[in-house]
């Protein structure tokens, strides 16, 4: 062992000695906090890392030390780096996995060896570390050499491309900022205050953010049976739905043959003399509501509204049975987006409309639409958002870039045929 | 413009499975035999009868059918019989249509038996132009995947017979249908990554779905890298192949089931 060949048994120790020290440091220093790599610390250490594989390149090419340089740019090293992170991405993918923060308090030796927040873990980093490491001496050995062909740019583009992807996005994991924010129509000023997502503090941010409007495109609401006790949709296997797509309509609900006549998007509830009806009603809280005839038997229809709730009016069921009653479903959002003005401190300006996957880009700021108030529906006046600032987007994206360059020749340009092929076309 | 495609539903498609299944046993029984224009032509047949169905599910129900489970596995039967026909025309390997014929018949006996619920409702994070296109990625990679693995399972079985020839080619084979998968594999992953940028503010957040795509993607590549470098050892190379293809179906729906992803993967199907 460690003689003129590495084999087997010295990549194994490399990997396994990686680990031991790993699993030695999260011990006895604890999971890396997430923000112990907060730049610049993260750019002095990727710089580092770098120089480190350059540096010990060009020191064992340059002094013709073989051995190493043969395994480090080699299979075995190759393999090894990979399995050993492999198994702890398995380990992580079969334990629930938790916030470092809320792990670290936690003394069970699951969590004490930081099997439930293993990306925070020293071995885990240290063979990532590893990886990066073998891949970038892989990646040298095979450019020094490199042919104008098309395997040998595939080969460029697929691990040149997942350096930088893998180093990029470890430098992004712990430069990240994520913030919530909570507008309303009805504020006087714009909000500037953001919680974070990881600490949950409350944090002023250089962007502030005015919500004009805030607007909910629904799909059509859906009536269904239920089960009067339980609340549940009925059959229990596989509950049923009528949609208002388009009325008058019919159809059947768990054996119930219902005629819906009249539905109105906007309506709120009117008492008669005898009864409850629903008229068209335009303003804060109005709800959907159908007017349906149900069979009840050969020679009964029991006819009656039904209606969606809102904040301010409780929803309307029709009572079949004593155990069995039609509701209206809310209706599902199909998306929904805020009219925003945004400010940023030094006196930019912009407005946009923010939706579901349309966020709103401001220099390395995207601001998301996430949320609404649900209880208000369609009502609400609290939009909620979600802002994002990655400033290592860029380098990421140029790794996928290449990936996916990478991706494409692999599918383009298959394998060489094995050599006897030519004898098999001759069989 | 002329309305092609019929408004299909969930009940139809055993009018569309049957020719189907008929027109693949065509297929199947005529490459036997060593016919190879009508093999190639009945599935060719198959696909399109196939293809007619998903064309008007889509057109039904207004969007594409990608989004619950049974949905997948309806795209899953197609890919299935288009990986084995390509390896059909490519290579001529007559049993190859055999087992994708079988592996697709398998997935449509589940969608007739177990139809799920199909409603047209999708959640505002789909209405993407990245939806499409990253779904399909990934369904033909595991159509394409699970085809390697056939093949690995015939080779080990083809081992006694120590024809090498024929399994250097049938290898080959292997490896050529595991790289297809695997670009694959990384298109869509890609795609989900910027879509999951512009969806939800990061491209990778660790969920337990895109923790077994990571586990699933290392594997495969461990399987890559190991027949470049120890190409004589077949055996281990076949042992990484089975496990990939387990670690891919936790990926694809065994997360659904594990206790470490239970509410908290933002990626489930549904069900």
């Amino acid at each position: 062992m460690w003689g003129k060949k590495w084999g087997w048994f010295e990549s194994v120790a490399i990997v396994a000695g990686l680990g031991m020290v790993g699993v030695v440091l999260q011990l006895s220093v604890g999971a890396i906090p997430h923000n112990a790599f907060v730049s610049p610390v993260n750019i002095v250490g990727g710089s580092v890392l770098v120089a480190i594989i350059i540096l010990c390149f060009t020191i064992l090419y340059k002094y013709n030390k073989k051995t190493p340089l043969a395994f480090f740019a080699g299979g075995k090293a190759t393999l090894s780096s990979m399995a050993a992170l492999l198994l702890v991405l398995v380990l992580m993918g079969f334990t629930k996995q938790i916030p470092v923060s809320m792990g670290i308090e936690l003394t069970h030796p699951i969590h004490r060896i930081g099997l439930s927040h293993i990306l925070s873990t020293w071995y885990f980093l240290i063979l990532y570390l590893y990886l990066l490491f073998v891949l970038g001496f892989v990646i040298i050995n095979r450019v020094i050499r490199i042919k104008a062909n098309l395997r040998d740019i595939a080969f460029v583009m697929n691990h040149i491309g997942l350096f930088i992807t893998l180093f990029f996005g470890m430098l992004a994991s712990a430069d990240l900022q994520r913030y919530r924010m909570h507008t309303d129509t009805e504020s006087d000023y714009p909000e500037w205050r953001g919680i974070d997502n990881i600490t949950g503090q409350v944090v002023d941010l250089p962007i502030a953010i005015d919500l004009l409007s805030f607007d909910i495109d629904e799909y059509p609401p859906k009536l269904m049976i239920i089960d009067n006790n339980s609340g549940k949709p009925l059959p229990l296997q596989r509950a049923e739905s009528l949609s208002l797509e388009a009325v008058p309509t019919e159809g059947m609900i768990d054996g119930w043959q219902i005629k819906v006549k009249e539905y109105l998007p906007y309506s709120a509830a009117v008492a008669t003399p005898d009864s409850l009806v629903f008229r068209e009603f335009r303003s804060l809280g109005a709800v959907q509501s159908a007017k349906v005839d149900v069979r009840l038997n050969e020679d009964s229809v029991l006819s009656g509204w039904v209606a969606t709730g809102s904040h301010i009016f409780p929803y309307r069921s029709l009572k079949l049975t004593d155990s069995v009653s039609l509701v209206m479903a809310d209706p599902e959002p199909k998306q929904y987006s805020s009219r925003v003005v945004l400010y940023a401190q030094n006196g930019d300006t912009d407005s946009a409309t923010i939706k579901v996957n349309q966020p709103l880009r401001y220099k390395s700021w995207y601001i998301y639409q996430l949320n609404y108030n649900r209880e208000q529906g369609r009502w609400s006046t609290m939009s909620e958002f979600e802002l994002v600032k990655d400033n290592w987007l860029w380098g990421v994206y140029i790794g996928f870039a290449m990936l996916f360059v990478g991706a494409a020749m692999l599918f383009m340009s298959p394998l060489p045929k094995p050599d006897n092929e030519k004898e098999l076309k001759n069989e | 413009m002329i309305d092609l495609l019929p408004l299909l539903d969930w009940t139809d498609f055993v009018y569309f499975a049957t020719p189907t299944f008929l027109l693949l046993v065509v297929s199947v029984v005529s490459a036997l035999m060593s016919k190879r224009s009508l093999a190639i032509v009945a599935g060719a047949l198959a696909v399109v009868v196939f293809a007619f169905f998903i064309g008007g599910m889509w057109h039904s129900l207004q969007r594409p059918p990608l989004r619950t489970m049974g949905e997948t596995r309806l795209w899953y039967s197609f890919f299935v019989i288009i990986a084995g026909l390509i390896v059909f025309v490519r290579w001529r390997y007559k049993w190859i249509l055999s087992f994708s014929g079988l592996l697709s018949t398998v997935f449509m006996i589940i969608n007739i038996a177990k139809p799920e619920i199909h409603s047209k409702t999708m959640m505002p994070a789909l209405e993407s132009p990245f939806f499409v296109p990253h779904v399909i990625s990934y369904i033909f990679a595991y159509s394409m995947l699970a085809a390697a693995l056939i093949m690995g399972i015939y080779i080990i079985y083809n081992r006694r017979k120590n024809s090498s020839i024929e399994i250097d080619k049938m290898i080959h084979i292997a490896d050529n249908l595991v790289y297809t998968g695997m670009s694959f594999l990384m298109i869509g992953l890609l795609l989900g990554a910027v879509w999951a940028k512009i969806a939800w503010g990061t491209y990778w957040g660790w969920d337990p779905k895109e923790t077994w795509a990571a586990i699933t993607m290392l594997s495969y590549l461990l399987y890559i890298h190991h027949r470049v470098y120890c190409p004589k050892r077949f055996e281990v190379s076949f042992l990484l192949l089975i496990i990939s293809f387990l670690f891919l179906q936790i990926c694809w729906y065994g997360v659904n089931y594990l206790p470490s992803a239970q509410n908290s993967s933002i990626h489930m199907y549904g069900m």
